[in-house]
């Protein structure tokens, strides 16, 4: 309660600080918060496509996240997301009806697409329809409870579900469910001409392979916002825009979120030539691990070899031979949810289960017995595919097969395959393991880590199948009483736990290194909401013009 | 006298083609029906400037390439050309000696191998056999004993072509192409090399069609002598006549070209030349082949090509000034 | 049997003052040959250079500099930086010189065949090396990887298909010209057949300009493995492989600079091996410099 007067508080005093803000360049107010200026960051290539309702990437992401709102989002100035901390984007206000079923939503009035179009219920139905067709989008599956949107005016609308969801809104946020333009329908989502939002940036031009700039939307829907003039993404190679950013060329190092953790090294380049930067290494929503296949047939369908194959693994050695250090990701182990999240396994409890709570030797001889049981006491031979992109994945392997060839004779051998052949063959289960990510939309609802293992789900890549599991999966869905949704997604865990079809091997970070001048509205620092993958609220970023390595470049 | 060569309206044409499909456009003409006689035992020099097809001639008679037209006919066989390899007959009977010495004998093979290399091929030697014949070939043609073991780099320029002649001589033939044998060598050789062939010749009857460009080379060796201008034979002569009343005007400038030792003699003499160079053999002249050189040319020349007939007993020529 | 003992010795004593005429005559190609014996012996025999496993990871260790223990340093897994450097010349060797072997007997013989042959066989033989020859050597091994994926075997036949047309070209000009020379005349004349004159005359002619060119390409057989790891194309992982070993490290250069350092220095021995090598091979061969 106290946190949310607050909140009003500084959003009032926000305010009032944008309407006094007079001169667009630069120009210091009372509380000195500076506008104008050039926020430019780097993705490691061109976006294939604009539709936000298709990928985590954040190739397409930070182009979305700056033209297109969602109708509501998460507070920008709190870490933590939850359906508690959803404010408005552009809906107002909404109702929620008493049996949690329907949802009404109050639209802005006088909002306009960046070409004058002006904004309807109608763009929130087209663009929700969108979001809910498993055909279009990646994300049907978070918002299948809907059975109906209904437009009531211009600027009402109402949201049938089928059952109350209370995640509901969590899965309404941007950068995800962007609202596109129902008139721009027909255009392409690969074209710029699908850059026509309600956004604070609008798109400007690209050059492809090199950058797109997108330029202040000064009729955007809150008075006062953005602060800065231009928002700028370049196509550059990693290790490259780590040195760009070190060299002042770019405002973060380098994307708005991640990267930074895909290399140890990178940390340490920009600790050592930039140590004024802000490096920012948060845990996510998403885990990676080893996914065995099901489809292919072998050993490792029987439960036990699965099991001696996730107990003699050490999670600091893990750690170090991911990255070369634990620079990155100092958290050691990982369980499906973080965890710090409600309802979650610890820490403790996933050792246990995975019997890692004994010394390495009892592992090794227990792990050995578990392989014998299975009948394979002499190991045997499978193939682990990996992207080929980025080192760690990689290197993760190779540890896992130099400690399963040591303790348990099983021959592993590690493919690196270009991504076109990769993500083909991962998500029909054409491998025998898998080192990939568990993503998560927004690393907030049970639903989300629970459902990447659920029968038929594209994301469960091993094709693993457990009725029980699937049972519990849709009690959990269901259930609107925290406590007991709690106790049920627990009780899937159970299972998770105790049938392996994925050995966690760590949570996620997403890092990048920031210069120490950025600001997110009126509050000190940027704030990296942990869990959003690839979501910053790039409308109140501002900079204090402070930080001389990147003054001094622009 | 019996005769061991009749070559009969012998022509060879090379398709001149053009373009990515090579469609023909024309043919050059190197030998354009030639027809002369050698006799056993005997030289038969012909002489031409380069491009005259005198080297095309001798590969035809060689069976090396095939001829377009006419017949060759050899120890009283008619002659063909065999894609694969040389008729038996020509591969034992006759064989060749090149211009270039150094570039006829393969680098990679020793001596006594190149010489032997005829007789291997036709398999009926054995190795003592062999031997022998190496041996005594090497007195011959007067190459130390011990050569068999070198390679044709680590010899001179005259014992290459010793080499060379032995090579042919190896079979015992009755027949050897010449063709300019001693174009390449250092003056002071060429005397030898020749010297070797007449009596080479003495010894074991060999003729020889010697080819040169050189009417004073073929001075030396020759008994019937033929001068060839554009692929035809425009005179053929025993060599005395040949020297003394040359009939062709081509002829005549090709005797003019041999300088004389005597100075005196040399100022004296009318020096008779042929304007510019020779036509492509792709587009001949009309009427006789070398009016547009020739310094006694009439309007008939170039419309009407002359007879080739005897004009004295066994001296041939084909002018109209012999009318 | 005293006589041939006594011709053998001689025959020996030949040998070893044409060995010392070459150490004489030619210094580089002496550098070259025995940077080509290291490298050749750290291939055959990588055991008796070190007793680690190039593949044995150590987490304890990662990242350690070079020392008395880890003579060139470990990597990002523990792994011994030495012991990939040795193992690697391996997959260099192994790769460069079957390929090379491959491209250039393949190439010789059509080479020799086309060249001898002539006429339209000719032409249809060379409009498809033309084809071949016309991307860079490198992205034609490139395309053939990404097509067959990455294996030994594939890098082999990669690099050996991008190499072979050249090899192909050469002993084709070469056989044409040897085909017009007066003494494959001479060979016609003396009886020779077409087998006879192309093994016996043309082919053992040919393989001077041939073998130079073969050791000028291996020099560049070894840097395409190089390439081709270092693009993440060529042998998988764990194999060591200079290439992938360099590339792969290059982010750590800056921290860790002995882990580029050292895979750079393999590449660049049997690259200067196999050029300095080629070098003196060309001037042993050439007629032109050839002592009588």
């Amino acid at each position: 309660m106290e946190k949310k007067s607050m909140l009003k508080i500084i959003m009032v005093l926000g305010v009032i600080a944008c309407m006094t803000a007079v001169s667009p360049v630069l120009a210091a107010d009372p509380q000195g918060l500076v506008r104008g200026g050039v926020l430019r960051l780097a993705s490691a290539s061109d976006a294939a496509n604009y539709d936000s309702h298709m990928t985590t990437s954040g190739r397409t992401h930070s182009h979305t996240c700056a033209v297109f709102n969602g109708l509501v989002r998460t507070d920008p100035l709190k870490k933590e997301v939850s359906a508690e901390n959803i404010v408005p984007d552009l809906a107002e206000r909404w109702e929620i009806s008493s049996d949690g079923k329907t949802y009404t939503f109050y639209l802005r009035k006088n909002v306009k697409f960046h070409d004058g179009h002006p904004f309807t219920a109608k763009d929130v139905k087209y663009s929700l329809d969108k979001f809910r067709d498993p055909k279009r989008s990646a994300f049907a599956a978070n918002v299948a409870p809907i059975t109906n949107i209904g437009i009531i005016d211009d600027y009402t609308l109402k949201i049938q579900l089928e059952y109350a969801y209370p995640d509901l809104l969590i899965f309404l946020c941007p950068p995800y469910a962007s609202i596109y333009p129902e008139h721009l329908k027909d255009v392409s989502f690969k074209s710029t001409d699908i850059l026509v939002g309600t956004g604070p940036f609008k798109f400007k031009s690209k050059v492809p392979g090199k950058v797109s700039i997108y330029e202040r939307n000064p009729d955007y829907f809150i008075k006062g916002l953005p602060y800065l003039d231009r928002y700028e993404v370049y196509s550059l190679k990693f290790p490259a825009a780590v040195d760009a950013f070190i060299g002042g060329r770019l405002d973060c190092g380098p994307s708005m979120r991640a990267y930074l953790d895909s290399d140890r090294a990178l940390v340490l380049k920009v600790q050592k030539h930039a140590p004024e930067a802000v490096i920012g290494l948060e845990p996510s929503g998403a885990s990676r691990g080893a996914f065995f296949s099901f489809v292919h047939k072998g050993p490792w369908n029987d439960v036990r070899v699965r099991k001696a194959m996730a107990m003699v693994i050490d999670y600091r050695d893990l750690a170090i031979a991911s990255y070369g250090g634990l620079e990155v990701n100092p958290v050691v182990g990982a369980g499906l949810f973080p965890f710090y999240q409600k309802g979650a396994w610890t820490k403790e409890e996933v050792d246990k289960a995975y019997g890692r709570d004994q010394s390495m030797s009892e592992r090794i001889a227990v792990a050995k017995d578990l392989m014998s049981q299975a009948g394979y006491a002499n190991g045997f031979a499978l193939e682990a595919i990996v992207r080929s992109d980025e080192a760690f994945r990689k290197n993760v392997m190779l540890y896992c097969a130099d400690v399963w060839k040591k303790s348990l004779n099983i021959d592993l051998s590690v493919t690196p395959l270009e991504r076109s052949i990769f993500f083909p063959r991962r998500d029909t289960g054409e491998f025998d393991v898998v080192n990939d990510v568990a993503n998560t939309m927004t690393g907030s609802s049970a639903i989300e880590f629970l459902g990447t293992f659920v029968s038929g789900e594209t994301r469960n890549y091993g094709k693993w199948s457990n009725k029980e599991y699937d049972d519990l999966f849709e009690k959990v869905a269901r259930e609107q009483d925290p406590q007991k949704r709690a106790e049920l997604s627990r009780q899937a865990q159970a299972i998770f736990y105790k049938e392996i079809p994925y050995i966690v091997f760590e949570g996620a970070v997403y890092g990048t290194a920031w210069r120490p001048d950025l600001m997110t509205g009126p509050v000190k620092d940027l704030v990296m909401q942990p869990v959003f993958t690839n979501y910053v609220s790039v409308d109140r970023i501002w900079f204090k013009g402070t930080a001389e390595r990147w003054t001094k470049t622009k | 006298m019996d005769t061991i060569l009749k070559i009969d309206q012998l022509k060879k044409y090379f398709p001149v083609t053009k373009g990515f499909f090579k469609h023909q456009i024309g043919n050059v003409k190197a030998v354009d029906g030639v027809s002369f006689t050698v006799e056993k035992g005997k030289t038969f020099g012909l002489v031409g400037e380069s491009g005259c097809g005198k080297t095309t001639l001798g590969r035809c008679i060689l069976q090396t390439i095939p001829p377009t037209g006419g017949k060759i006919i050899f120890d009283g066989e008619e002659i063909f050309y065999d894609s694969m390899t040389r008729q038996k007959i020509l591969i034992a009977k006759m064989q060749a000696v090149f211009q270039d010495p150094y570039n006829s004998l393969n680098p990679r093979h020793r001596v006594r191998r190149i010489i032997a290399e005829p007789l291997v091929i036709q398999g009926h030697f054995n190795r003592h056999e062999i031997n022998d014949r190496l041996l005594m070939l090497y007195g011959m043609v007067g190459l130390p004993e011990d050569i068999g073991e070198r390679y044709p780099h680590m010899l001179s320029g005259g014992q290459q072509q010793r080499v060379c002649i032995a090579r042919a001589m190896v079979v015992q033939p009755d027949f050897i192409v010449c063709d300019e044998p001693v174009s390449a060598l250092d003056v002071s050789i060429r005397a030898q090399i020749i010297n070797l062939l007449i009596s080479l010749q003495k010894r074991t009857e060999v003729s020889y069609l010697f080819i040169s460009h050189d009417l004073s080379v073929v001075h030396h060796i020759s008994d019937i002598i033929a001068v060839m201008y554009l692929g035809k034979i425009v005179e053929i002569s025993p060599k005395t006549d040949l020297y003394e009343k040359p009939m062709h005007p081509y002829t005549r400038v090709l005797l003019s070209a041999i300088p004389i030792p005597d100075p005196i003699l040399e100022k004296k003499r009318v020096n008779v030349m042929a304007k510019g160079e020779v036509p492509s053999a792709v587009s001949i002249p009309s009427g006789c082949r070398f009016h547009p050189r020739c310094p006694e040319a009439m309007k008939k020349c170039s419309r009407e090509e002359p007879v080739f007939r005897e004009v004295t007993p066994g001296h041939w020529a084909q002018c109209h000034l012999l009318n | 049997m005293n006589k041939s003992l006594q011709k053998k010795e001689a025959r020996m004593k030949k040998h070893i003052q044409r060995l010392g005429f070459f150490f004489r005559d030619e210094p580089l190609g002496t550098f070259g040959a025995v940077l080509f014996l290291i490298v050749l012996s750290m291939a055959i025999a990588s055991p008796l250079w070190t007793e680690k496993s190039p593949t044995d990871v150590s987490i304890p260790n990662v990242f350690k500099p070079p020392s008395s223990e880890f003579w060139f340093g470990s990597d990002n897994l523990g792994r011994d930086v030495w012991s990939r450097f040795v193992y690697g010349s391996r997959t260099s060797l192994l790769v460069g010189l079957s390929s090379i072997l491959l491209a250039s007997v393949a190439g010789g013989i059509l080479g020799i065949f086309s060249g001898l042959i002539g006429g339209k066989t000719d032409l249809i033989i060379q409009r498809i090396m033309d084809a071949l020859l016309s991307m860079p050597a490198i992205v034609l091994a490139i395309l053939i990887m990404a097509v067959l994926g990455t294996s030994v075997l594939n890098t082999i036949l990669a690099i050996a298909v991008a190499y072979f047309p050249r090899i192909n070209r050469l002993t084709r000009s070469t056989a044409i010209s040897l085909r017009e020379s007066l003494f494959v005349e001479s060979a016609i004349v003396a009886g020779a057949s077409k087998i006879r004159i192309s093994i016996m005359h043309v082919a053992p002619n040919c393989i001077a300009p041939w073998l130079v060119y073969a050791t000028a390409l291996l020099g560049t057989a070894f840097l395409a493995e190089a390439t081709l790891s270092f693009l993440g194309l060529g042998v998988p992982p764990p194999i060591p492989s200079w290439g992938r070993d360099l590339s792969e490290n290059l982010t750590n250069f800056e921290f860790a600079p002995w882990l580029c350092i050292f895979p750079g220095l393999g590449i660049t021995m049997a690259v200067f091996a196999a050029n300095f090598l080629g070098d003196s091979m060309r001037n042993i061969f050439d007629p032109r410099l050839k002592k009588a």
